[in-house]
Formats: structure tokens, C-alpha cells, sequence
């Protein structure tokens, strides 16, 4: 078997419950490296509970990870922080650490994780900054910034440690429709360069131009799969047909 | 009045030696209780089930007995008990720094457990472990949050500091009354002891005010 | 910034507990005397914060005759004997009466100093002690001392119409008798001398506790310096020096 044939991250078999309530059941996904795959369903189905479980945030009950072919054993802790440290993720309210500027929230896991020494810490988070286009607001605070701008800090704060792939959880949700774009572009930015993701996320039109696959979540169960185009016009399923209709109607065809 | 005045002059070098000796009961104190209190906050807020237990059990206790009663208990009982032989002005540190960490402990718990959960959650996201995230991004943000509580305690500790008297810790109270004793000048005695209680105070809770406005996070609404 | 507080802060606590853990390491034994500072003449602190007293004075002299040191601790009289029990101090040489109660816990030197309980009322009152014990009246007391026992014991619990209010310190309730707070207050003689010396105050006279003697308490086991204190006090009684001490402060 070749290098490439391996995915960078599969999930298989995940399920997680809250007491009798099963959140996600048996979902599996595979991402092959480069690939963009965009989870899409209702509130509530699971979307964000399933991203979590994929690097230990949420501990699901059943089911495995495998990073790059190799099975995580989270009861190692070595293991659990390589994982985590491998896999970028991106929350829907951005998470930025509020006692610190936008530099040390980009510095400061370089530092302490990853045992980078300062200057070239420093170095590194600036160049990430520059990159998501905020090398002028890298002394400011999280409160000091607009939604936009924090979701970009966490982009690059994500970025700086190199991860194999990101995990992005509606990075759009919680944003201004004008401040939307601009977090768009350096999604798509990414995506240009080859950036191995995950997102789930209700920006259709938006997912559908560059998403590989489009993923069907609804009570947990991942209900279809399949290339953006067919999902939005020839789901086989008919719950994917009506979600599909009524997020067109609420969030429009344009982003 | 005169007399009065001439007393107070002459007694105030003693009594002012008094207030170093409170001073540092309540820097002790307050130093024991900053460093253990953090220590059971965290216990709290993310050991597990039995050390919540026991903390909690820890907290109720010192919360619950009498400041006098622990005095006596830890001096005259238990140090005397295991043979250890620490002075009154030890005592009374350990004693009023382990109650001020269980009090101390409920304000920084109440810190932590009022951050959002994402900044845990982003911090682990990142590959730290949880006491690396506990130290650098949760407590910064907690014991900010915890300074005007702090004060207050702070108050508080200074105080109570009074009852190490009991001890035989000559702190400003104490003198006060030794003073007055022999000169039969208690009220004004007693109110110049006042006049030094409300001056820590205010330099106390001053000196934490202008820390939290230095320590304030530059956007964020109080 | 902030760590950097918190670890020295910590290193502080260390230091600062362990020194006073091998504080009692000293070469030297230096006998520590508690002293109820409040209880002028016979011990008090002075002008500089130094203690002084008849008792104060007294053992001064008898450590220099007997060749040991001696230092001087005021302490919370409430405290006092528990202090001596657990080795906090090692004599009490303040104004102590000899009872039968204390003799179950310490152990007292021959007596050095015969001591009559009386009551003080305000200078302008007209009352006599047996008015001042009655009519439902409150009379001040210092707690933990033998006349606010003998006075429970034998006065109150015997139907006499009157309480008692307890203070730290006998002054203290001279202080609240010249508030108009209680009508009298009892204590020894001595303290109630120098109450009217500096008072609007005086002493009515006794109440029936039979007069009491002082003596230095100290632990049990401490035998030997027993031994040495009461030679002390014999050889101080029989000096010059005792006349002086008497005349000095007066009790
Ligand atoms: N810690 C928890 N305890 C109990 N129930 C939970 C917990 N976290 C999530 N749930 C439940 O699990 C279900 C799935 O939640 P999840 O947040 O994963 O959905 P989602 O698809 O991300 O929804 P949204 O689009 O609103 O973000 C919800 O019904 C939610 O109430
Ligand atoms: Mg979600």
C-alpha cells in the first residue's frame, strides 16, 4: 500500500451518548490528505459532538481514531496531546484565550507545547498572523477585536502548530453577514494550499463550491454522503432533499 | 485632653511596632491562603469525586469553627501533640492562612467555574495538558477576576489578625490594651488602634485596586 | 509577572515555616515568663513597650541571684496556664493566687504576697458593698481570675441578687464601672490602688473571699527550677531590695 492511499484521519464506528441519549451513532469518516469534507444538518444533530470526538475533546463511547493509519490510544496521555496538537480545530465562538494578546494567543501553545524557543515562537506566530491578513492588530486583545478578526486569530493560532488537518466547527456561525467573508476567504485560502479539513458549517452555497464531499447528519446518524452537487439536487435520501430546501430558503444561494 | 495627647504620642512608636507585627500576620496569612486556596480551587473545580469530597470537607471545617477554638486547637493541641514547637506569631500565621485558604478557595473556585468553557476546551484543542492549560490560561484569568473578592478577604484576615492576641501576639490590639492598662486611657487607645486598622485597609485595598487596574485586560468590560 | 509572585510567595512560606520549626533550636535555655500585661503594678508594659512590674522586677532579680535567664511574654490571661502546660512559656510570675484548682494543673512557689479582693465603685457613689450585691446589679469581673469564680460559686449560685459581667482585663471594667455600664467591679487590691490613684474611682471594701497568697506557677516537672525559684524568692524577700520594690510600685 502507498503512502497516499493511507487517509490522513479516519473516524470509525464513532458513537457518544449523554446518558440514554445517543448523540452520534456509529458515524464514520475518512479524509484522504488535501480533501475538504463539509458536515452539513440541522441543529442538533451531532455535528459538533462528532468533530469533538475526533481529538478527544468529547470521549466518545465507541470507536476509534486513526491518525494517518495509526490508532490512537487516548488513556496515553503522550498520545492524546500529539493527536491534539496534529489536528487544528476551529470553534464556532472562536475560543481565543481573553488574557492575551493576539500574538501570545498564537505564540503561547508554540511555546509551552511544542517547546519552541521565544524568538523563533515569536517569528512564527507573526508570519501566521500575516498570513490571515492581521499583522497589524497583533497587540491587540481579543476584546479589542471584531468577530472576524478573532476567528482569524484562531485560524492562525490553529495553523501555528502545523496541524495535519483542521477540524472547523461552523467557523461562520457566530459572525456579522458582513464579517462572513472575510473568514470565508482565508478558509478558501486554504483550501488553495492544500489544507486537509473538516468543516461543518450551514454556509451551503459557500461549502458547495469547494467541499470533495458533502456529509448528511441528522440525529446522529450520518443519513448520506456524496459529491456536493448530488447531495444538493439528487439525494437519494428524502430528509436530505427537505434540509437541503429549507437551508436554501434561509440562507439563500449567495454567501 | 493634654494628658491624653502626651500618652498617645509616647505610646504610638509601640503601637505602630504593633502594626509590623499584624502586618505581617496578615501578609503571612494571606500568602498561605493565595497558594493553598489556588491549590483547592483547582482540586475543586477538576479533581476527582473523592479529593472534591475532601476539599469540601476541608472547607467546611475551618469555615465552620471559630477562629479562637482553631487557635487553641493547632497551639496548644496539635503542635504541642506532634512536638512541633512553633511560636504564637507561627501559629497564628498558619492558623488565620488556613482558613483564609478555604475561604480564599470558594472565591477562586467561583472564578474559575465563571470562565467560558471554550477557553479549556481550546487550550487542550491545542495539545496542552490539563494543568498546563490550568496554569496559564485559567488562573491568569481567574485570579484577575478574583481580585475585588480578594480584597474584601483581605479586610477580613486583617481583622481577625486581632484575635491572635490569644496567642500572646502583641499585634496593634493587644498593645492598645497593655497601653491603656497602665495609663487608663482606653477610649483614645482604642480609637487610634482604629484610626491604624482603617489606614491598612485603605493602603491594603488601594494597593489592590491600582493591581487590578494594572493587571486589566485591555477591552474587556469590567 | 504573575507566576513569578506566586512562586516567590511560596518560597517565603517555606522559608518562613521551617525557620520557626527549628526556632527553639536556641543554645542557650531562656526561661520565658507569661505575664498578664494587664494587671499593673504588678506587671504591665511600660512606656517603650518594655515589660515591667513588681513580678517583673521580682524575677528579674531572683534569675540574676539564682544565675539563669529569663525573658518576659505578655499573654491572654485566659490562656495562661495552658500556655505553661504546653511549653509555650515555662513560669507565670504575674499576680497568680494559689488555689486549690490551679494546684491540680501547676505546681507554685512558697507564697510572696498576701492579696485581699475588693469592689470599686465610681468616687461620687454612696453605696455600700452589700447595696452594690444586690437589686439585680451588675458587677464587673476579669474573667478567668479566682474572684469572678468564688464570686459565681459562692455569691450568685448562694441567691444573691446581682450578675456579673466578665472582661479581659480589670481595667477594662473600671473603664465600663465609670460608663455607668455596671455599678462596681471587683478585683485584688492591688490593681484597684492603682485604678484609684488614676480614676475617679474607690474601693468600697471587701465582699467575704477570704484573702488570697500569690506564687509563680510552673509545670509540674519542672522541679528543679521550682527549687530555684522558691530559693530566689526566699533570698529576695530577705534583701533590701524587696523594701525597695514595694515602695516602687506600690501594690
Ligand atoms: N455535554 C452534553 N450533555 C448532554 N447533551 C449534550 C451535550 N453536548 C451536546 N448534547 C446534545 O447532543 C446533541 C448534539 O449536539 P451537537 O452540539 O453535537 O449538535 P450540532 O449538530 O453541532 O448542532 P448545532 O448545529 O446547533 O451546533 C444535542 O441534542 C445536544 O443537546
Ligand atoms: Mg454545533
Amino acid at each position: 500500500m502507498s503512502t497516499e492511499m493511507i487517509p490522513v484521519l479516519s473516524a470509525e464506528r464513532i458513537t457518544k451518548r449523554y446518558g440514554k441519549k445517543t448523540v452520534v451513532r456509529t458515524a464514520s469518516i475518512s479524509v484522504n490528505k488535501g480533501d475538504l469534507k463539509v458536515i452539513i444538518g440541522p441543529s442538533g444533530a451531532g455535528k459538533s459532538t462528532l468533530l469533538q470526538c475526533i481529538n478527544y475533546l468529547v470521549t466518545p463511547d465507541e470507536g476509534r481514531i486513526l491518525l494517518e493509519g495509526r490508532e490512537i490510544d487516548p488513556s496515553r496521555k503522550k498520545d492524546l496531546y500529539r493527536l491534539r496538537q496534529d489536528v487544528g480545530m476551529i470553534f464556532q465562538d472562536f475560543n481565543l484565550f481573553d488574557h492575551l494578546t493576539a500574538h501570545d494567543n498564537v505564540r503561547i501553545a508554540l511555546r509551552r507545547v511544542k517547546g519552541i524557543d521565544k524568538t523563533d515562537a515569536s517569528e512564527r506566530a507573526v508570519r501566521e498572523l500575516e498570513r490571515v491578513g492581521l499583522l497589524d492588530h497583533m497587540h491587540k486583545y481579543p476584546a479589542q477585536l471584531s468577530g472576524g478578526q478573532k476567528q482569524r486569530v484562531s485560524i492562525a493560532r490553529a495553523l501555528a502548530m502545523d496541524p495535519k488537518i483542521m477540524l472547523l466547527d461552523e467557523p461562520t456561525s457566530a459572525l456579522d453577514p458582513e464579517l462572513i467573508t472575510e473568514v470565508l476567504a482565508v478558509i478558501g485560502d486554504l483550501r488553495a494550499n492544500g489544507m486537509t479539513m473538516i468543516m461543518s458549517t450551514h454556509q451551503i452555497s459557500f461549502a458547495s463550491e469547494m467541499a470533495d464531499e458533502f456529509i448528511f447528519m441528522e440525529a446522529g446518524i450520518i443519513v448520506e454522503t456524496g459529491s456536493p452537487a448530488k447531495i444538493l439536487s439528487q439525494a437519494e435520501c428524502e430528509r436530505t432533499r427537505e434540509f437541503c430546501a429549507k437551508i436554501n430558503e434561509i440562507y439563500g444561494t449567495s454567501y | 485632653m493634654i494628658e491624653s495627647l502626651t500618652i498617645l504620642a509616647g505610646a504610638l512608636p509601640y503601637l505602630l511596632k504593633g502594626s509590623v507585627v499584624t502586618i505581617g500576620v496578615v501578609f503571612g496569612a494571606m500568602s498561605l491562603g493565595l497558594l493553598f486556596g489556588i491549590a483547592l480551587a483547582v482540586g475543586q473545580v477538576y479533581g476527582a469525586i473523592w479529593l472534591k469530597r475532601l476539599i469540601g470537607l476541608y472547607v467546611w471545617f475551618f469555615r465552620g469553627v471559630p477562629l479562637l477554638v482553631l487557635l487553641f486547637l493547632f497551639y496548644f493541641g496539635l503542635f504541642s501533640l506532634l512536638n512541633i514547637n512553633l511560636t504564637a506569631f507561627t501559629v497564628a500565621v498558619i492558623v488565620l492562612g488556613l482558613i483564609s485558604a478555604a475561604y480564599q478557595s470558594q472565591i477562586f473556585r467561583g472564578a474559575i467555574v465563571s470562565l467560558p468553557d471554550g477557553q479549556l476546551k481550546a487550550a487542550r484543542a491545542l495539545g496542552m495538558s490539563d494543568a498546563t492549560a490550568i496554569v496559564l490560561i485559567i488562573l491568569p484569568q481567574a485570579l484577575r477576576l478574583a481580585i475585588p473578592a480578594w480584597s474584601n478577604e483581605y479586610s477580613i484576615v486583617l481583622k481577625d489578625s486581632a484575635v491572635a492576641y490569644a496567642l500572646g501576639v502583641t499585634e496593634i490590639m493587644a498593645r492598645a490594651h497593655f497601653v491603656a492598662s497602665r495609663t487608663y486611657q482606653h477610649l483614645p487607645l482604642y480609637f487610634t488602634a482604629g484610626v491604624i486598622f482603617l489606614i491598612l485597609t485603605y493602603a491594603g485595598t488601594k494597593a489592590l485596586r491600582l493591581l487590578e487596574e494594572r493587571v486589566h485586560i485591555p477591552g474587556y468590560s469590567q | 509577572m504573575g507566576k513569578r509572585i506566586l512562586w516567590a510567595l511560596a518560597l517565603l512560606t517555606a522559608v518562613f515555616i521551617l525557620t520557626n520549626a527549628t526556632y527553639s533550636m536556641a543554645a542557650e535555655k531562656i526561661y520565658i515568663n507569661g505575664i498578664d500585661a494587664n494587671f499593673p503594678p504588678f506587671a504591665y508594659v511600660d512606656k517603650k513597650g518594655n515589660a515591667d512590674g513588681f513580678d517583673v522586677k521580682a524575677l528579674d532579680w531572683i534569675a540574676k541571684e539564682m544565675g539563669f535567664k529569663v525573658e518576659h511574654k505578655p499573654m491572654d490571661w485566659d490562656g495562661i496556664i495552658p500556655s505553661l502546660r504546653a511549653k509555650k512559656i515555662d513560669i507565670i510570675a504575674s499576680g497568680m493566687s494559689i488555689t486549690d484548682k490551679r494546684k491540680e494543673q501547676v505546681n507554685f512557689t512558697i507564697p510572696y504576697w498576701n492579696i485581699a479582693q475588693v469592689i470599686v465603685a465610681p468616687k461620687d457613689s454612696t453605696a455600700t458593698v452589700d447595696e452594690l450585691l444586690s437589686k439585680g446589679n451588675k458587677i464587673g469581673v476579669q474573667r478567668g481570675t479566682t474572684e469572678a469564680r468564688w464570686i459565681k460559686e459562692n455569691l450568685i449560685a448562694k441567691g444573691k441578687n446581682f450578675s456579673l459581667v466578665e472582661y479581659d482585663s480589670a481595667p477594662l471594667s473600671v473603664e465600663d464601672v465609670l460608663n455607668g455600664r455596671i455599678k462596681g467591679a471587683a478585683m485584688d487590691d492591688a490593681p484597684a490602688k492603682d485604678a484609684v490613684n488614676k480614676k475617679p474611682v474607690r474601693i468600697v471594701g471587701t465582699f467575704g473571699m477570704p484573702s488570697e497568697d500569690f506564687g509563680y506557677a510552673v509545670r509540674k516537672e519542672d522541679s528543679e527550677l521550682l527549687k530555684k525559684l522558691d530559693e530566689g524568692l526566699k533570698k529576695l524577700m530577705a534583701s533590701p531590695y524587696w523594701n525597695e520594690l514595694k515602695r516602687k510600685y506600690n501594690p
